[in-house]
Parts: C-alpha cells; sequence; structure tokens
C-alpha cells in the first residue's frame, strides 16, 4: 500500500518526471490540445488555478517554441505561490476576487486574450451538492475572467465534475461560445468525475459591456448577462433552469495508458 | 416510479417545541418523538434537492395546537414554507420557491416576515402572510464573497438581526442587517469557515472551520476568548446551549465521525475544555446537530444516515449514580485499618451492593452501592481470593487457593443472612477458577485447578441451604487448558467451556460420560473465548461466541456436533468481553477499546456508553439488565483505577438513544439481493461500500428495509457484490479480495459467514477485482459441488477459477489478460448452448470469448435456455488442471468513446442476447450478440444508441422485464427506457442519491417490483 508504491506504478507520473512536467496533469492540457488543436495561432494566455505549472509550462513550450514571440504573454494566476517558469508571468491571487481582473488586464495591456483555461477544484467537503455548487461557483469565477478579457472568437477551457447539474453550466455557456464540448482526456481517471469543457468561439451577449463591478456578486454578473440563469423574483418563484447535454469527447489515443489500470 | 423508502446524509435538524425532531433525510421532512422514539411524519418536500435547513415561528408558544407554527424548509436553491397543518395535510401542495442561488439559513422575523440569507452575502426579507411571498427588500454589506457557511440571529433584548457568515477563506463578517453595517472581520480562521453561529443571548459568537479548532469570540468586541482543539479533522457545526452566568456549553460535529461536548467559562481560561467526545456514527462525517436545551439532550445527524440522540445531561438524570471511592475513604468507612500495600483485590455485584475483599483477606460490603460496611476478616482468602456472583440471585461464592469455598447469601438490605463454609480439598490440591452459570432456573458453579492433571468440579448450589446438591467430574482434555468462559444449552444438557487459544469443549450432562464430547481446539482464528451465549431456541444447538481479540461468531452444531459458522465478525478495533441479546432483539457487545470500557449495539451500529477507565488491564465488573416498564438496557459499571474503586449507573433517560439507523458511512458501491428461504414477501438484501463494510438486511415489498448485520471482513471498498444462488454470494474490493459468503438465518436476523476467500496473486495486492460472474457446478446426481467464477482486474487480467464447496478450494484453470486496460464489467453467456465471456472496459470495447472448447475439457453444459440456468456436469476422471489462456477474442468492438460503465444483458433467445451497455461519454447503446445461423460465429450489432442519455457518466443499467431497462447515471437521473426497435424514455425520475453507482430490480411477484439505488445513500422506488 503506501503512496510510494502507488507513485511508482502510475505511469502518467513517471512519464511527467521523465519529460520534466511539474504535474501529471499537463498530459490532460496535452490531450485536450491535440483534439482540438487548442494553441493554433495562441499568443496571449490567461492560465487560471495553474499552480504548480505544469500547464503553464506546455503552453510556455507551444507558444514560445521558437525562443521568442513577440507579443505574446502567459499571465498564471493561483493562490499558491509557483515556482517561476519560462515566459510566465505569476500572479499570486484569488480569481474570486474581483480586482484580480483588473491586475490581469493591466498585464495585457488593454489587449484581449486568445486563450483562458482554469483547472481549478475547490476542496470538497463530501457533501455532493454543496461541493458541486461550489465548484460551479469556482467555474462563475474563471467564467467571468474570461468573458471580459477574452477576445471574440476566443477559446475557454475548465475542469469540471460532471455531476447533477453540469447540464445546467452547458445550457449557459452555450449562450456565450459557438461550440460546447465536454472532453474527458484519457490521463484523467475513468473512474473520477472530473472531465473538462471546452468552449470554442466567444461570442460576447449582444450589447454588454465587459467590466466587473465590484458591487456585484457572480450570480447577478451572469444574471445582467442573461444567459439562462434562474434570478431573484418578487414572488419567489422557482425557476427551472434551462438543461442542455453538451457532446461528449473522449480524447488522447486509446493506446495511450489507462489511468484506472495503473493506480 | 414512486419513492418508498430513502436513507441517506441527514443535513438538518431542528428540535420543535421541545418534544419533536424535525430531520432533514435527503428530500424527506421526517418528525420524530424522541421521548418514545417513534417517526410520527414524513414527507417528500422537494423534488431535486436535498434539505439544508429547517427553521419555524410559533406565535402562539404556549398554546397546544401548533397546527399554526409556520415552517421553512430549504436546500440548495430550494425553499418551501407552509404550516404544519398544511405538511400534514396530503392534499396541500408544498410550494416550492426560491431566491435564485443557495440558501445558507432562514430566520423568521415575525410571523409573516422571513429573512434569507443565501451564499453571496445576501439577505433578502420576504413577507409570508399570503400564499404568494412577496419580496420586500434585500440586504448586503457590500462584500458579496461567497460563503460556506451563515445563520441570521436576532438579539433577545433589542430585537437587532445580526448576520454572521463564514466565508470560503478564513473569515467571519459579523454585520447589522439593518444598516448593512459591518461590525467585525474577524480573521483568525484558517481555511473555510464550516459555521458560525450566536449564543442565544447574542453576546458571543462560536465559530468552526477547516483548521479544526471552534473559536468563540466576544460579539461586542469581536476578541478572540477562547479555542477549542480536539478534533480530529473539519468541525461541520455547532450548538450553544445551557447559558448561564458562568458560561455556556457547546455540542460540535465534525468529519472525524464523532460529536463533542465542550464547556466555555467567560472568566478564566482561553480554551474550551472537552467534557465528552460521543461516537457512534459509522464511515465518515456528521453533517448535522441540534439541541434540546430545556432538556439538554442533542442529536446528530451523519453521512451513514443515522440520528444519535446524545444525554447532554446524563449525569443529572434521575438514578445516576457515580462516584469513586480513595483506599483511604474505604478505609474510614469500614473502620478497617488498611496495612502497607493492602489493596481491594475483588469485588463483585450481588444485585443490592458488591461484596469486596482486599489482599488480607477482609471483607467488605458496598451496601446500596454507597457505604461501605465491614463484613468479616478470614486469613484462608488473603493474597488470593476467587470471587463470583449470580446474576440474578444474591448470592456470591467465594474460593482460596487452598481449595476453601464459602458461599454468602444476602438480603436487599445487603445483610449477609446466610453463609455456608465448604471444605472442597478432596478434589483440589489448589482452586485456580470458578465460573458461575444459571440455568433451568438452578445455580451451578465451576471449579477448575490451575493443575493440569487435576478434573473440573461442576456443582449445583441449592439456593434454600446452599450446599451442593449435585457434583459432576469432568475430565479436562491432557493439554494445557486455560477456561474462560462457560455456557449450557438446555435443549441439549450441554456444556460449553470456552478456553484459552479460541478452544471450545463440550460436555454432555445428561449422561454419566466425563469426558468431553468433543473439543475444538482453534476453533477459528482467536485468542481466548470471552464468552458463550447459547439461544435455546430450538432443537438446534446455536451458540454465539465472543473472543477477546474483538471476533464474534454464531455457530450452530448438529445432532452430531458437525459446526457451522452462521455468522462471524468482528468489532472496529478492540476486545469484546461479553454480549448481550437485547428484549427487542438487538445485539450488544461490551468490551474495551483503547482507554476505554465501551457497550455497542452491533446491530444499529452504534455506541452505547463508554467509560475512559484505563483500559482492560484492571479489576472491573458490568452488570446489566433491562428494566421491566421501559424495557430499556440498564447497566452498573465498577473498575479499580489508580487503587480508586469507581461505579457508575446511568439514570433514567429523558429520551430514547436512537432515531435512526442509517446505512453506510460512505458511497454504496454495489447491492445484491437472493430469495428468503421463508416469506414470500422478504428479500435478503446485501449492501457494500466505500466504507468497507457489507451490510445484511430484509427488504419486504412495501420499501421496509431493515439492517441486520454488518460485516468488516474486506479492508477496502467495495467493488461488486452477485449472487450464485439463494444461499451464497460473493463481494469483491481492492486489494485482490474475493470472499464467498454463505447465507443463512438465526436468532431471528438474516446472517452471513465467509465460506471461503480467493487467495491474492501477490503478497501485498494492489489490484481492484472490478466484477466477476458465476456458473454452478453439479455432480453426477445433479447436485451442486461447486461453481466456476471469472474474475475481471484493474490490470486487465481475466482469470477463471473453480471452486469446489467441499474443500472450499478455488483452483486457477485460466490465467490470461485483456489488454492493458482496466476491466469494469465481466459475465459469462451463454449463446446456443456454449459459454463465452463477455467484458467491459475502460476502452469502451466490449469483447468477447468463445471458451466452450477451454470449459468442455472439463465439464459437459447442461440444461438452461439462458445463461442463468445453465450448469456444468463435472467429467469424471478429469486429471490436475492444467493452466490455460483464453486464446484470441472473438469479438473486440469498440461501442463507448470511453468507459464501460454500466453492462447489462437480457436474454432473448437461447441464441440471442439484447446488450445493453453505458458509459462515461453519456451514451446509452442497445446491441445485439446472436448467432450466425449455420456458422460458428457470433456477430455484435448496434440497434439503437443515444449518445446523450444522460449529461453525465452512466453507472448502472438493470433490466425491469425483456422490453424495458432502469437508467442511472451520476447526475441523478433515473430513467426507464423502452428499448424496442428505438431508445425511448417511458418515464423519467430523479434521485437525491448522490454519486448514484448501483442499482437492483427487485420482483416480488404480483407485479410488484422495486428498484434499489445505491451512492451517497440508499432509496427504494416501486416501479
Ligand atoms: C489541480 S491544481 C492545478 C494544476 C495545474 N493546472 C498544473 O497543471 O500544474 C488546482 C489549483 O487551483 C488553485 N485554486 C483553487 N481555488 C482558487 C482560487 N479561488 N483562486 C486561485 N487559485 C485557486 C489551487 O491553489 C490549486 O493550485
Amino acid at each position: 500500500m503506501g503512496k510510494t508504491s502507488k507513485d511508482k506504478r502510475d505511469l502518467y507520473y513517471r512519464k511527467a518526471k521523465e519529460e520534466g512536467w511539474r504535474a501529471r496533469s499537463a498530459f490532460k492540457l496535452l490531450q485536450l490540445n491535440e483534439q482540438f488543436d487548442l494553441f493554433k495561432d495562441v499568443k496571449r494566455v490567461v492560465d487560471l488555478c495553474a499552480a504548480p505549472g505544469s500547464w503553464s509550462q506546455v503552453l510556455s513550450r507551444e507558444i514560445f517554441k521558437d525562443g521568442t514571440n513577440e507579443d505574446a504573454k502567459i499571465v498564471a494566476v493561483d493562490l499558491q505561490p509557483m515556482s517561476p517558469i519560462d515566459h510566465v508571468i505569476e500572479l499570486q491571487a484569488d480569481i474570486t476576487h474581483p480586482k484580480t481582473l483588473e491586475k490581469i488586464m493591466d498585464i495585457f495591456d488593454g489587449e484581449k486574450a486568445d486563450f483562458v483555461c482554469s483547472d481549478g477544484a475547490p476542496d470538497v467537503t463530501g457533501l455532493h451538492d454543496l461541493d458541486e455548487y461550489i465548484q460551479a461557483q469556482l467555474i462563475l469565477s474563471a467564467l467571468q475572467l474570461a468573458t471580459c478579457i477574452l477576445k471574440n472568437g476566443g477559446t475557454f477551457v475548465a475542469k469540471i465534475f460532471r455531476g447533477r447539474d453540469i447540464d445546467l453550466l452547458y445550457s449557459q455557456l452555450g449562450y456565450l461560445f459557438e461550440k460546447v464540448i465536454c472532453a474527458k482526456p484519457r490521463a484523467s481517471r475513468a473512474s473520477s468525475l472530473e472531465a473538462f469543457i471546452v468552449c470554442i468561439g466567444y461570442k460576447p451577449r449582444e450589447g454588454w459591456v465587459p467590466t466587473l463591478k465590484p458591487e456585484l456578486s457572480t450570480e447577478e454578473f451572469f444574471q445582467d448577462m442573461k444567459i439562462g440563469r434562474a434570478s431573484l423574483n418578487k414572488n419567489l418563484e422557482f425557476i427551472d433552469e434551462e438543461r442542455k447535454v453538451a457532446p461528449f469527447i473522449a480524447c488522447g489515443d486509446l493506446n495511450s495508458v489507462d489511468s484506472d489500470a495503473t493506480y | 416510479m414512486q419513492p418508498l423508502q430513502h436513507v441517506g446524509p441527514v443535513c438538518a435538524l431542528k428540535v420543535f417545541s421541545n418534544k419533536w425532531l424535525f430531520s432533514g433525510e435527503g428530500p424527506s421532512l421526517k418528525i420524530y418523538d424522541y421521548v418514545t422514539g417513534k417517526k410520527l411524519f414524513e414527507r417528500i418536500i422537494f423534488q431535486r434537492n436535498k434539505i439544508h435547513g429547517i427553521e419555524y415561528i410559533d406565535s402562539n408558544a404556549n398554546g397546544n395546537d401548533d397546527s399554526n407554527v409556520k415552517i421553512a424548509v430549504w436546500g440548495g436553491r430550494s425553499l418551501s414554507i407552509f404550516t404544519l397543518a398544511q405538511l400534514k395535510d396530503l392534499n396541500f401542495e408544498l410550494p416550492h420557491q426560491g431566491v435564485g442561488d443557495w440558501i445558507l439559513h432562514c430566520m423568521f422575523e415575525d410571523q409573516n416576515t422571513l429573512h434569507i440569507l443565501n451564499s453571496h452575502n445576501i439577505v433578502h426579507t420576504i413577507s409570508t402572510e399570503n400564499e404568494k411571498p412577496q419580496l420586500l427588500l434585500s440586504k448586503n454589506c457590500d462584500w458579496k464573497s461567497i460563503l460556506y457557511s451563515g445563520t441570521l440571529h436576532k438579539d433577545p433584548e433589542t430585537g437587532k438581526v445580526t448576520v454572521l457568515a463564514g466565508t470560503v477563506m478564513n473569515g467571519v463578517l459579523i454585520w447589522d442587517l439593518k444598516s448593512g453595517a459591518v461590525q467585525h472581520n474577524l480573521t483568525q480562521h484558517e481555511g473555510s469557515v464550516f459555521s458560525v453561529i450566536s449564543s442565544p443571548d447574542g453576546k458571543h459568537i462560536v465559530s468552526c472551520s477547516d483548521d479544526r479548532s471552534i473559536k468563540v469570540w466576544d460579539k461586542e468586541t469581536g476578541k478572540l476568548l477562547a479555542n477549542g482543539w480536539g478534533h480530529g479533522s473539519r468541525i461541520w457545526g455547532l450548538s450553544v446551549y445551557n447559558v448561564s452566568d458562568v458560561g455556556f456549553n457547546v455540542f460540535s460535529c465534525s468529519e472525524d465521525c464523532t460529536s463533542r461536548i465542550w464547556t466555555f467559562k467567560y472568566s478564566g481560561s482561553d480554551e474550551l475544555t472537552q467534557d465528552k467526545i460521543i461516537l457512534g456514527h459509522t464511515g465518515r462525517h456528521v453533517w448535522s446537530i441540534a439541541v434540546d436545551d430545556q432538556n439538554k439532550i442533542g442529536f446528530t445527524g451523519g453521512a451513514d444516515g443515522k440520528i444519535l440522540v446524545t444525554d447532554l445531561a446524563s449525569e443529572k438524570r434521575e438514578g445516576y449514580w457515580g462516584h469513586k471511592w480513595e483506599l483511604k475513604d474505604i478505609s474510614n468507612e469500614t473502620g478497617y485499618n488498611f496495612i502497607k500495600g493492602e489493596l481491594i483485590k475483588e469485588y463483585v455485584d450481588f444485585g443490592y451492593g458488591l461484596l469486596a475483599v482486599t489482599s488480607e483477606g477482609r471483607f467488605m460490603i458496598l451496601q446500596d452501592y454507597k457505604q461501605w460496611l465491614p463484613l468479616f476478616e478470614d486469613l484462608r482468602f488473603e493474597r488470593f481470593c476467587l470471587l463470583k456472583a449470580f446474576n440474578q440471585d444474591p448470592i456470591v461464592v467465594v474460593g482460596s487457593k487452598h481449595g476453601d469455598v464459602l458461599i454468602l447469601k444476602f438480603n436487599e438490605k445487603c445483610e449477609l443472612v446466610q453463609k455456608n463454609d465448604i471444605k472442597f480439598e478432596k478434589h483440589f490440591s489448589r482452586l485456580g477458577n470458578i465460573l458461575l452459570n444459571q440455568h433451568n432456573d438452578s445455580l451451578f458453579a465451576l471449579f477448575e485447578s490451575p493443575n493440569p492433571k487435576e478434573h473440573i468440579v461442576y456443582s449445583e448450589i441449592d439456593r434454600e441451604n446452599l450446599a451442593f446438591v449435585s457434583e459432576k467430574i469432568l475430565s479436562k482434555p491432557s493439554d494445557k487448558i486455560i477456561l474462560s468462559s462457560v455456557g449450557y444449552d438446555s435443549q441439549r444438557d450441554y456444556l460449553f467451556i470456552g478456553c484459552r487459544f479460541a478452544t471450545l469443549l463440550i460436555y454432555s450432562m445428561s449422561d454419566n460420560q466425563n469426558e468431553p464430547i468433543a473439543i475444538f481446539k482453534n476453533f477459528f482464528k482467536g485468542d481466548t473465548i470471552s464468552s458463550i451465549v447459547p439461544l435455546n431456541e430450538s432443537e438446534e444447538c446455536t451458540l454465539y461466541l465472543t473472543d477477546r481479540d474483538g471476533t464474534y461468531h454464531l455457530i450452530r452444531f448438529s445432532a452430531e456436533l458437525e459446526y457451522e459458522f452462521l455468522q462471524s465478525s468482528r468489532i472496529q478495533k478492540g476486545f469484546l468481553e461479553g454480549i448481550i441479546r437485547h428484549a427487542n432483539g438487538d445485539i450488544i457487545f461490551y468490551g474495551f477499546k483503547s482507554d476505554s470500557f465501551f457497550a455497542w449495539n452491533e446491530t444499529k451500529q452504534y455506541e452505547i456508553m463508554r467509560e475512559v477507565c484505563g483500559g482492560p488491564h484492571r479489576r472491573w465488573l458490568f452488570k446489566h439488565w433491562t428494566d421491566k416498564t421501559s424495557k430499556k438496557l440498564k447497566y452498573r459499571f465498577v473498575y479499580t483505577r489508580a487503587s480508586e474503586v469507581q461505579i457508575i449507573e446511568m439514570g433514567d433517560s429523558y429520551a430514547v438513544e436512537l432515531l435512526a439507523t442509517g446505512l453506510h458511512g460512505r458511497e454504496i458501491r454495489d447491492v445484491c439481493f437472493v430469495n428468503a428461504a421463508d416469506g414470500q414477501d422478504e428479500k435478503v438484501v446485501i449492501t457494500g461500500a466505500e466504507d468497507t463494510t457489507l451490510k445484511i438486511g430484509t427488504l419486504k415489498s412495501n420499501g421496509e428495509f431493515k439492517l441486520h448485520w454488518t460485516y468488516r471482513e474486506h479492508v477496502a471498498g467495495l467493488q461488486s457484490i452477485h449472487p450464485i444462488n439463494n444461499e451464497y454470494i460473493i463481494s469483491s474490493s481492492a486489494r485482490e479480495e474475493l470472499f464467498l459468503w454463505k447465507i443463512s438465518n438465526s436468532d431471528g436476523k438474516k446472517c452471513m459467514a465467509l465460506h471461503g476467500l480467493l487467495p491474492p496473486s501477490e503478497e501485498n495486492p494492489d489490484l481492484r477485482i472490478m466484477d466477476f460472474d458465476t456458473i454452478e457446478i453439479v455432480n453426477g446426481k445433479r447436485e451442486i459441488v461447486g461453481f466456476l467464477l471469472v474474475s475481471a482486474y484493474s490490470n486487465s487480467a481475466i482469470k477463471i477459477f473453480q471452486y469446489t464447496y467441499s474443500t472450499k478450494k478455488f483452483t486457477l484453470l485460466i490465467d490470461d489478460s485483456y489488454m492493458k486496460c482496466c476491466i469494469f464489467h465481466a459475465k459469462f453467456l451463454s449463446l446456443n448452448g456454449k459459454l463465452y465471456i463477455l467484458i467491459g472496459s475502460t476502452n469502451g470495447h466490449i469483447t468477447l470469448y468463445d471458451v466452450h472448447t477451454i470449459i468442455e475439457e472439463r465439464y459437459v453444459t447442461i440444461g438452461g435456455e439462458v445463461c442463468e440456468k445453465v450448469r456444468l456436469l463435472e467429467k469424471m476422471s478429469i486429471e490436475e488442471p492444467k493452466l490455460m489462456s483464453l486464446g484470441k477474442w472473438t469479438i473486440n468492438q469498440q461501442m463507448h468513446q470511453s468507459s464501460i460503465k454500466a453492462l447489462e444483458i437480457i436474454q432473448v433467445t437461447p441464441d440471442k442476447i439484447t446488450l445493453l451497455t453505458g458509459g462515461d461519454d453519456n451514451a446509452l447503446i442497445v446491441s445485439r450478440l446472436q448467432c450466425v445461423e449455420g456458422s460458428e460465429l457470433v456477430t455484435v450489432d448496434i440497434e439503437s444508441f443515444n449518445p446523450s442519455a444522460a449529461s453525465s457518466t452512466i453507472t448502472t443499467i438493470k433490466a425491469v422485464d425483456q422490453n424495458t431497462v432502469l437508467v442511472g447515471a451520476v447526475d441523478q437521473s433515473l430513467r426507464l427506457w423502452d428499448i424496442r426497435s428505438d431508445l425511448k424514455i417511458v418515464e423519467e425520475n430523479y434521485t437525491t442519491v448522490a454519486d448514484t453507482g448501483c442499482a437492483e430490480v427487485v420482483d416480488f411477484g404480483d407485479n410488484t417490483k422495486l428498484a434499489l439505488v445505491g451512492g451517497a445513500g440508499f432509496s427504494i422506488f416501486k416501479i
């Protein structure tokens, strides 16, 4: 038993060590890219919930593969400090905090991002409905930042846990992106509920101005945006929100290592 | 589908009018009377959400009429407000409302005004005057961060409402509802704040968090006054009670599965003192908490679905008696002048008081358990003295090292009324042990010498003259035998003697034989048999044995003294000293766990008592009886600690000990059922969970489920449980565990015992046995002799074993592997009488192996149009099996994009099978496996396909009939699909069981079918 013997057997873990990734999560992003060609023409990136930084490593190697890239920029945000990565600007901040957007925007000098990703997960309590709610709130915070900083046509990728209300999120993302897909890289264990939403082709809501008003909660922010979220009304009517199932795509080579067989 | 029963996490508790407890169990609101323990009422409030909170306002607090009491119940984004009368009126449709966000707390300002705090730190105030509530206003403190917890509190003096909000990160925000002004931002917690409440008087704030501390703050100044450390994990809930001039108590509950009682004093220490730890929930997490402050009763609700009742003032109840005496107190009271080094050596409880003896042979009485009185001094009993008392008679037997025996009788005033002095040395050079036994209304004493050559003497004692009326010599087997317990089966007149090294001796008392009629050495894996309790219920001789190492067994002996273990299990850590069959059928154990003595209700899985006594190595006695009127178990526990004699006896409790039994403490991973041998209306259900336990119970056709026993044989989380027939089931888990269980029926309960186990392939196994299937093997007379097992592993291995019941051995026949991916399912199939193995894996493929040639080397396939009825007839004169491989698959076809998580087969005709698969990719696929006419070939064709049959992983598919299947997914949808030609949803349901992972459809006949759904909870529906 014990952790060490499991780590030894985890082939993704070993492979990550060999290839110099800080975490095995790197393979998830690589497999997502294999499937969706996410990094094509991408120059400005926001990597939310980035520590210890393997996604930033992947992005840095890709975007700066020729050594330099003129107006390219990678911003990595996490609550935790991260050791430096070439070409990555690190920002220690809470993505749910309204001030964080300003800081990212400052770094981008008013320019928009091509790609926003978030691999964040809150600590779970074990109370499934509460955990799913809190996770959804974290995704909404990432999405909130994304809607303000992403260029038209940009891409948003975020970690999700496919619990009971995931179809609400799919439906709401449908208002903001051309395509919303639920993708499961093979590097992510089949036995976990983890998957990623890949949202391609950002189309801001018509007439909506991309600003974060600190006096609004995330909930109020999205209610203003009108993407079908339940809102407060005079009679306290309970509103059944729209639900939609996003298409599912498994990515990564079928012959790649099975993360379930090796733990 | 109609919901019938639900057991699952209890997320909300509220005491109502100091007599009832409202509980939120999944979507159901239940009402219990905690004085009688009766469940008075239950009703489903929400369709999708679990109940997370309950509040009420009683405007007519002193009246007797509760019907106008207004109740608010919330959970997630849902809110429902109704009166008690409306709740009870099943024709009244309960309203379903919401405020567009997750609700943390509600508080009635008055009969018509409700404040609602949401998880973004906003309070909505609504009017509940009319049928339709009206939003009056929304307030915030300009700080709309996301909260984990929060409560509203109304100051009893000023009427001011304060919002107490606990953030996801460190903070506790205290703000005034009226002005929106932030009074305090308390930041001394580390990590999320999971509960923050006010003391009822509004003077203090109490909070708890991720950092495992409870903090008490001064409401006025915001100053941190005290910390409470002790919980081993995150703390989920708090309740403040017993507020007085000097301080108050806090009741807390946690992830560490305990609740704790704390005392906070206004002046003095900056620490909360931890008064008591309450154990009794199983698995992980105690989620909810409530206190009846008037009667001092605490309630906790766990992830295990259990509602435990804790007496917060047990020492103040009538009849409570707790005291300790130092040696000098006893010396003072008795007038004995104890010499240096003199100790209380032994004591017994004869029902009216204690009889004790010192190391100098001084005897004394603890009259009424209150007052020590001298009795007599007798030097024959100095240094070594045996002291035993009968359970139901105030008669005590005393023995000396040299074989002097005194028999003493007391009256209810604790006066010694009779004494018989018997010289017993004709049998013994020395006396080493006395064990007493009461049966057929007679008193018996068993005397044993430490000399292995000397016999055991079993004598009957006359109640009236205290003389020996009979004497039977029992010869001791020549080996070194140390007796530890006795039991008597009055149906067959067998005397059972339990010994060290798990050795059991049986003597027949109805004949003149002195030798034991049976000796079982190392009867089971264990050390000392600590108690023997025969059932004495029928012709069959059945008895409970407890072993000091923590295991227990229920064993049946045939007339020929062949035995069978009907039930074997062990308690969680600790030593067992005895067993109680309570009048209501519950089985209760007592013994020691680390530094405490405990009594544990094994049937309902909760702790009845715990006394920190310093551990097992001490003089102790535990006397128990059933109260004649209340039928409650009563007990007295006496022990010596640091030469002090301590006594504790519980008084009359105000409430019952338990309101809901619950089930597993963590996610249920599989469920199976078999038919009960007796009774058509009952099925035996076995569940297995992530908490590593298996549980057995019975299910009635009305949905009533009753838990009977719990098993702790597995050390890893369960994967699969399937029946072989109505008598045997198999369970598998990680760490390569696969156990075969035999089900039987005894002592009014369904029980099971381990029949065989598959030895793991490695010394330090870490493979998971994901799934398995069996086919029965018969002999020439068509008697079942064993089965063939196919097992599938997380590393892609597939193995086939033969199991033989008589030898209890698994023989490996085939050892092979599929690819490199984890296999989730394995099944035997029969097509045109030929056997195949079907597997489904993480790579989304289904794979079919033709195994009929391999199998036919050893067996002939007989009977059965469908696979379940196929049996294998063992060929005569088969040689030693040689290890074979599966060979190449016949079909290996990708069906799903990724893992096949659910798989079901329906045999349509002998050569046609409908295969249903569901996966991680949300897809549901119906395909057909069939033989191509006139050829050896089998084909698989997809008949219909729905790529988005659920919004997340489909984890279970079960056939309801030939045309309908039940499909469950992690999105908590539970749908009935018609699988003919095209896939059509027949019925759409939703379960509040999260992490929905397994299901079973149980057919009771008469068109009664029940669906059992397991995950983080267990639900029963009528289909
Ligand atoms: C799974 S790790 C990310 C791994 C990363 N993608 C990589 O490849 O190295 C999740 C991270 O989310 C961060 N996180 C969680 N909540 C956050 C928040 N509110 N703001 C910023 N970071 C957060 C955690 O600190 C943690 O480092």
